[in-house]
């Protein structure tokens, strides 16, 4: 795997789905300087996207719980007070469903990726799916509000 | 004319926002459904006569290729054009939608101005006389 192309490719995905799709002006920063990153105890939506073709693995997104309801209020043209977990599962949901999609096809418009259904995911399911990659990637993503993160994790 | 268009995606907030956007499109809506899966979907068009289809690809149970196929061979849906809104974009898959029958291919992420555009170009420019629809409760940036 060509690392510059695919971190290039979630880079320029991640600006396109959340600055046409959310509205969201964004700004990237590198993991070494994210000194602050997401709180531990913050409370977080975490989703996952397995995929499989010329490279298998899975996207992590993982989004501050307060980023979240503020997307979805945004996306749906709500107030985030009436907000079901169902809409803000769903959005973020949708959100990494957007982003894998894009960059895989930006990465390689000619190879046919297979993508499964985006799920939600316990925090502590994270780290056990990271020690079994031969590659990995993370984009730390700078939002008005607070960061996120996307992660790509390929499979030996 | 009243369009009845049927909108399939295992997202709800995405089937609220493309709803959105079709009732904000200037066109005549009559009867707007909804749908979370292929098998969900072929139920509603079995019961109501529709203008369109707009239909995600990745989805639970029967994706959105399937339900295409199936609305294909069946003789009561096959003249309703469907279009497939989805992330995949790969030249081969894009191929595969369109030898299968579906009208046009919108990407994920769109703008309102491109399903606007999909919706004219296959059930031609709202008529004259209807303004856009009224957007004062409603934003147009979803």
């Amino acid at each position: 795997m060509d690392n510059q192309a695919m971190i290039q490719a979630m880079k320029t995905s991640i600006s396109e789905v959340l600055e046409e799709m959310f509205f969201m002006p964004i700004d990237f920063i590198s993991s070494a300087d994210d000194t602050m990153g997401i709180e531990k105890n913050q409370k977080k939506v975490v989703v996952k996207l397995d995929f499989s073709g010329p490279h298998a693995g899975h996207f992590l997104l993982i989004t501050p719980r307060s980023l979240a309801d503020s997307i979805t209020a945004d996306f749906l043209g709500t107030s985030a007070r009436n907000l079901s977990e169902e809409q803000v599962y769903g959005t973020v949901l949708e959100m990494i469903n957007m982003l894998a999609g894009n960059t895989l096809s930006k990465y390689d418009q000619r190879a046919v990726y297979n993508l499964q259904i985006p799920k939600l995911v316990p925090m502590d399911s994270m780290d056990a799916a990271e020690s079994d990659a031969s590659e990995y990637f993370d984009v730390h993503i700078e939002t008005l509000a607070c960061r996120m993160i996307m992660k790509l994790v390929v499979n030996n | 004319m009243a369009y009845n268009i049927l909108v399939v995606d295992d997202s709800m907030p995405m089937r609220a926002v493309i709803k959105k956007v079709i009732k904000a499109s200037g066109f005549n809506v009559g009867e707007l459904h909804e749908a979370c899966d292929g098998k969900q979907a072929l139920e509603i068009l079995d019961g109501h006569w529709l203008d369109l289809v707009l239909t995600d690809y990745n989805m639970p149970g029967m994706d959105g290729l399937e339900f295409l196929k199936q609305m294909k061979t069946n003789d009561s849906m096959n003249e309703i054009p469907v279009v497939m809104i989805t992330t995949e974009g790969s030249g081969q898959r894009v191929e595969e939608f369109m030898r299968h029958g579906a009208a046009a291919y919108i990407k994920k992420p769109f703008t309102p101005e491109v399903i606007k555009s999909k919706l004219n170009q296959i059930l031609g420019e709202p008529e004259n006389g209807q303004s856009s629809h009224d957007t004062s409760d409603e934003d147009l940036d979803f």
